[in-house]
C-alpha cells in the first residue's frame, strides 16, 4: 500500500520539466478543461518532494488542462520519498490503466520509458510490461510498438483513430515521409480497410523495388492521381480501380494476357446467366463453362449461344490466349 | 571460392558418441564441444532463434525416424518419385531462395551420425524390394558436398551403393569437394550432380557458394573419374538478360562434359511456399527475386506465371538440344500441361517420369 498524504499546492510550484514519469499523449484535453470548469477538481494528482519543491508524478493531463482555467491551486497527494522512480512509473502506470486503456503511441512512449530512462533489458520489458499494457510477450511487438513515437503526427493520430495498424505503420517508417504521407492521403480518400492497406502497400513496395522508385513517386503518377480525384466515383470504386492499376504494374505479362482475356469475353456479350471463367492467375490452359437455366427453352438458348461462339472461332481465340 | 564452415561450436547427442561418423567429425574440427542428452529436448530449450540458416553450431544426433523418405512432391505436378536421404539437415551456402529457411526448424546444422543405422536400413530395402529402383539423393535438407570435407559422408555412400544393381546415389551439390571421390570404385551406382544458375544469379543470390565455372572444373574432374553427371537448372530465375546468361552457362557445360556422361538435366523454375517469400525478404533484404512475377497457384505455393515458366524452359531446353538430341532433360514440379508446351511432350505421369529416369542409370544384365 503506498502512503500518500494530501495536500493543496500552488499550481505554479509543480515542476514538470524532464519528468521521469511523464508519458506524452495526443488525447485532447478540451473535455477535461470543460469538467474541470464545471465541477472542479475530483481526483488529486500524485506529487513527490524534489529539490524544496515538488515533482509530478501523475496528473500529467490534469495539470495542463487546470492551466487553461482560472484556478490556481491543485489538489495532490504527496508520496513518500523513499519510494523509486522505477517503482513509481509503474504506480503511473496502474493509475493511468484504471481509468482507461493507453493509445498505442502512448504505449511506444512508455516502452521507450522503460528502455531508456529505467533501462530495463528488452526481455524483461517484454516479458514483464508488455502483457500489463495488454500485449503478447512479443519480441516483435516490441519492435512494432516502441518504433511508433518517432511517425509524424497524421500518423499517429491514425493509430490512435484505429484507422492503420500498428505493424503497417511500423513497416511504413522505413519509407521516406513523402511516400508515407502520400499513403496515408490514399488511405483516406479511399477509405481503405486494414487488410486492403496492407495490401496495396505490399503492392507499392514491390513496385517501387523493382522500378528503384519511391513509393511516393508512384502515388504521384497521373493515371494514380486521376484515379483519386475521379469526381464521380465512390471510395470503393476508386479503390478496386487502384488495386487493378497496382497489378497491371506489379504483374504486367498476366495482367496483359488477363486485359486481352477481359477484352475478348466482352466482345462475346454473354448474358449474365453464362460464365466463362480461366483458371485462377490463369495458371493452366483450362476455361469452366458455367450456365444457370430454369427451363429447357433456357438450356438450349445457353447451348446454342455457346455453339455459335465456337462455330464463329472465337471460342478458338480464348483458347489461343493461354497457349 | 567459398571458405570452408567453421562450426563455433559442436554440440553432441551422449547416443552418438561412439559412432565412427562422430568420431570423424570431432577429430576433424577444432571447436568446442559440448555433451547434450537429448537433441530434441535441447533444440526446443535452446531458445536460439530459428528463424536464419546461418547455424553457426553444428549438432550430431541420432536420426530417430527412418532416414530415407518419399520427396513429398505436388498434387496435380509431375514428380520424379525421388528418395530424400535425410542424413544432414542444414546448409552453409546461405542462397538466398534456399527452402530450407522454412524447413528446418533448429538452429543448428544437425549431422546424423548413425550411419550404421542407416546403411542397414538402405541395405534392407534394396535386397527386400529386388524388383524396385531406388533413385536416392542426399541433396535435398543440405548440399550433399558442402560437408564433406569433415564428414567424408559423400565417400561412405559412393562406396556402399557401389555393389547394389537396383539403386543409386546422387550427390547434388553446389561445392567443389570432389577429390576424396575421385578415386573411389563407384561401379556407375553415383551420379554426382550440380546445381547451376547463370553467372548474375551466383553473383546477387548464391553469393556464398563457389562460381559457375569452379563448378563446371569439378564436373570436368568427376567425369574424368568416370561417375555419371547431372546438372539441376533450378531454381531458374527471370530477370532482364535471363536467356543470354543461362545459355552461356549451358555452352561453357557442353564445352566441358561429354552429353554421353549427363544422366540427366533438370530444369525446374523459381516456386515457394509463402513462408519462404517472408524468409527472403527478411534474411535476405537484398535479393530481388521476390519481385518477380510470381502469383499463387492451387497449392498456395508461388510460381511465375505460367508463359514465362514455358518460356524459359522452351528456351532452355531448346538450346540443350542444340548439343546433344539424346541427353534427358525433365522439369521439375510442372504439370503434363506445360511439359508439352515447353518440350513439345509429357511422361503425362510421375510413374512414367520415374521409369525414365530410372532406366538412364539402371545398369544393362
Ligand atoms: S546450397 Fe542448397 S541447401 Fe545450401 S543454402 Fe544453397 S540452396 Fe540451400
Amino acid at each position: 500500500m503506498i502512503q500518500k498524504k494530501f495536500l493543496r499546492l500552488p499550481i505554479s510550484g509543480i515542476i514538470v520539466s524532464d519528468s521521469p514519469f511523464f508519458i506524452p499523449s495526443l488525447e485532447p484535453l478540451e473535455a477535461l478543461t470543460l469538467s474541470l470548469q464545471k465541477l472542479g477538481q475530483l481526483t488529486p494528482v500524485y506529487v513527490q518532494s524534489y529539490k524544496q519543491s515538488y515533482r509530478l508524478v501523475t496528473g500529467f493531463k490534469r495539470l495542463d488542462a487546470l492551466k487553461q482555467t482560472s484556478m490556481e491551486y491543485i489538489d495532490c497527494y504527496l508520496l513518500s520519498q523513499t519510494i523509486s522512480d522505477l517503482a513509481l512509473f509503474e504506480f503511473v502506470l496502474e493509475e493511468n490503466r484504471v481509468q482507461r486503456d493507453f493509445n498505442v503511441i502512448e504505449i511506444s512512449h512508455i516502452l521507450a520509458r522503460l528502455s531508456e530512462t529505467y533501462k530495463l533489458p528488452r526481455r524483461s520489458i517484454i516479458d514483464n510490461y508488455l502483457p500489463l499494457l495488454g500485449l503478447g510477450r512479443r519480441e516483435k511487438l516490441y519492435q512494432v510498438y516502441i518504433s511508433l513515437r518517432k511517425l509524424p503526427l497524421a500518423w499517429k493520430r491514425a493509430l490512435i483513430e484505429d484507422v492503420v495498424s500498428p505493424e503497417l505503420a511500423w513497416k511504413m517508417s522505413k519509407a521516406e515521409e513523402e511516400s508515407r504521407a502520400l499513403f496515408l492521403d490514399m488511405v483516406f480518400i479511399l477509405r481503405l480497410n486494414k487488410k486492403l492497406q496492407k495490401e496495396f502497400w505490399h503492392l507499392l513496395r514491390d513496385i517501387a523495388s523493382s522500378k528503384a522508385c519511391r513509393i511516393g513517386e508512384i502515388i504521384q503518377q497521373t493515371d494514380f492521381q486521376n484515379i483519386l480525384h475521379h469526381i464521380k466515383l465512390t471510395p470503393q470504386q476508386k479503390a478496386s480501380k487502384v488495386k487493378d492499376h497496382l497489378i497491371r504494374l506489379r504483374y504486367p505479362q498476366y495482367s496483359q494476357v488477363q486485359d486481352r482475356l477481359d477484352g475478348l469475353l466482352k466482345k462475346f456479350k454473354l448474358p449474365p446467366t453464362v460464365r466463362i471463367q480461366p483458371s485462377p492467375f490463369l495458371s493452366d490452359d483450362i476455361f469452366h463453362f458455367y450456365f444457370r437455366a430454369k427451363t429447357t427453352e433456357e438450356y438450349i438458348e445457353h447451348l446454342d449461344r455457346l455453339n455459335h461462339l465456337a462455330e464463329k472461332e472465337k471460342i478458338d481465340q480464348l483458347f489461343e490466349l493461354v497457349k | 571460392m567459398t571458405t570452408l564452415f567453421k562450426p563455433q561450436e559442436i554440440i553432441i547427442e551422449k547416443s552418438v558418441l561412439n559412432c565412427d561418423l562422430t568420431r570423424r567429425i570431432t577429430s576433424r574440427i577444432d571447436a568446442e564441444k559440448m555433451i547434450i542428452d537429448d537433441a530434441e529436448a535441447f533444440i526446443k530449450n535452446s531458445g536460439q532463434p530459428i528463424e536464419t540458416i546461418q547455424a553457426k553450431s553444428i549438432l550430431l544426433a541420432r536420426q530417430r525416424g527412418p532416414f530415407m523418405r518419399f520427396c513429398p512432391g505436388t498434387p496435380r505436378h509431375i514428380c520424379c518419385l525421388y528418395r530424400n536421404l535425410d542424413v544432414v539437415e542444414g546448409c552453409d551456402l546461405n542462397c538466398s531462395y534456399c527452402i530450407l529457411q522454412c524447413y528446418i526448424h533448429s538452429p543448428y546444422i544437425t549431422i546424423y551420425c548413425n550411419t550404421d543405422d542407416m546403411f542397414n536400413e538402405l541395405d534392407d530395402a534394396f535386397t527386400k524390394r529386388p524388383d524396385e529402383f531406388f533413385r536416392v539423393g542426399s541433396g535435398e535438407l543440405s548440399d550433399s558436398l558442402t560437408f564433406d570435407y569433415y564428414t567424408e559422408l559423400g565417400v561412405d555412400l559412393v562406396k556402399f551403393f557401389a555393389p547394389y544393381k537396383n539403386a543409386i546415389i546422387e550427390l547434388k551439390s553446389k561445392n567443389v569437394h570432389v577429390d576424396k571421390i575421385l578415386s573411389l570404385s563407384h561401379g556407375h551406382r553415383s551420379v554426382v550432380s550440380w546445381s547451376l544458375n547463370s553467372e548474375f544469379i551466383h553473383r546477387t543470390e548464391e553469393r556464398e557458394t563457389p562460381d559457375i565455372p569452379s563448378r563446371i572444373e569439378a564436373a570436368k574432374k568427376v567425369q574424368k573419374a568416370g561417375y555419371w553427371l547431372g546438372f539441376h537448372f533450378d531454381p531458374l530465375i527471370y530477370y532482364e538478360n535471363w536467356e543470354t546468361d543461362y545459355k552461356k552457362v549451358i555452352d561453357s557445360l557442353f564445352a566441358a562434359i561429354d552429353p554421353q556422361n549427363i544422366a540427366w538435366i533438370s530444369l525446374g523454375a523459381l516456386r515457394y511456399p509463402p513462408e519462404l517469400d517472408r524468409a527472403i525478404r527478411r534474411n535476405h533484404p537484398d535479393s530481388k527475386i521476390v519481385l518477380g512475377e510470381l502469383l499463387p497457384g492451387i497449392d498456395k505455393k508461388y510460381r511465375y506465371f505460367r508463359q514465362i515458366r514455358i518460356d524459359m524452359f522452351r528456351a532452355l531446353y531448346r538450346h540443350i538440344r542444340q548439343y546433344s538430341g539424346d541427353v534427358f532433360v525433365y522439369l521439375c514440379m510442372e504439370s503434363d500441361e506445360v511439359w508439352n508446351k515447353a518440350f513439345g511432350w509429357s511422361p503425362g505421369n510421375s510413374a512414367i517420369l520415374k521409369k525414365l529416369l530410372d532406366q538412364r542409370v539402371m545398369l544393362s544384365e
